[in-house]
């Protein structure tokens, strides 16, 4: 599934609803979705930050049985990597199982900047 | 600022309705012993500048109010990001530089999680209920 939604702040929570709603669906427990919705709020963040104004940040959902993972995308004007010694990205490295930031030549603005991250359920 | 600030005054009722879908409401109570910030709704990279506007009020305006313990009460707090700890921790920042001092009370998961996993638990005095706060400031 992909979502393409303004680069804005506004957005946050609906982003946060949707990626709960799809760790629900997945089987997560009651915990694991709020981690979800915490990761995926935080990297959406991180990426509005950075965002060119007036442009769109796209989100990957690539759902699996208890499995989420999340690939988002903003088009920048700055070639600088997400900083990785912040509150944000300590709670999603925390939180996911996997996660990893890079940054491209972009279509839209000279840069895009993205960030993918996966989590897993835990066992029953 | 698109987050909506209750009105000041407005009372402190448990059960009154919760701010819609992403909002962030503040009801401030001043007393002798300290302030509280009673806080509902999602503190998110949007909505954090409210909190810490009535940051910035307790500590800006006296400063015999500032060194006064600063309370935090989230327990009607649905969500709450790192933009949010980032006004915590800057709160406390502020309240050591006057000799004052925050506490903040975290009862759900929703707000325990984001501080333990930043391991800030100690660093901002978190307490499970606002009695507990209220008497660790007397």
């Amino acid at each position: 599934m992909e979502v393409r939604i303004p680069a804005d702040l506004s957005q946050l929570y609906v982003l946060r609803s949707l990626a709960a709603t799809l760790a629900l669906r997945e089987d997560f427990d009651l915990d694991e979705v709020e981690d979800v919705k915490l990761a995926v709020d935080e990297m959406c963040s991180a990426l509005v930050l950075r965002a060119r104004a007036g442009e769109y940040l796209t989100c990957q959902f690539e759902t699996a049985p208890r499995s989420v993972g999340v690939l988002a995308s903003v088009p920048s004007d700055n070639s600088r990597p997400i900083e990785q010694d912040t509150f944000g990205w300590r709670v999603l490295g925390a939180l996911t199982d996997q996660v990893t930031t890079w940054v491209t030549p972009g279509r839209k603005a000279p840069y895009e900047v993205h960030i993918r991250m996966t989590a897993e359920a835990e066992g029953y | 600022m698109p987050a909506v600030d209750r009105p000041s005054g407005a009372s402190s009722d448990p059960s009154a309705t919760p701010p819609p879908f992403g909002e962030l409401w503040v009801d401030v109570r001043v007393m002798a012993a300290g302030t509280v910030l009673a806080v509902r709704g999602e503190v998110d990279l949007r909505t954090a500048p409210v909190l810490a506007e009535h940051v910035e009020r307790h500590f800006g305006v006296a400063e015999d109010v500032a060194r006064r313990p600063l309370v935090f009460d989230l327990t009607e707090v649905d969500f709450l990001g790192s933009a949010g700890l980032g006004v915590l921790v800057a709160a406390r920042r502020r309240a050591t530089t006057v000799g004052g001092a925050i506490w903040v009370v975290a009862a759900s998961r929703a707000v325990s999680r984001p501080i333990e996993v930043t391991g800030l638990f100690g660093l901002l005095n978190v307490v499970s209920d606002l009695a507990s706060a209220l008497d660790a400031i007397g």
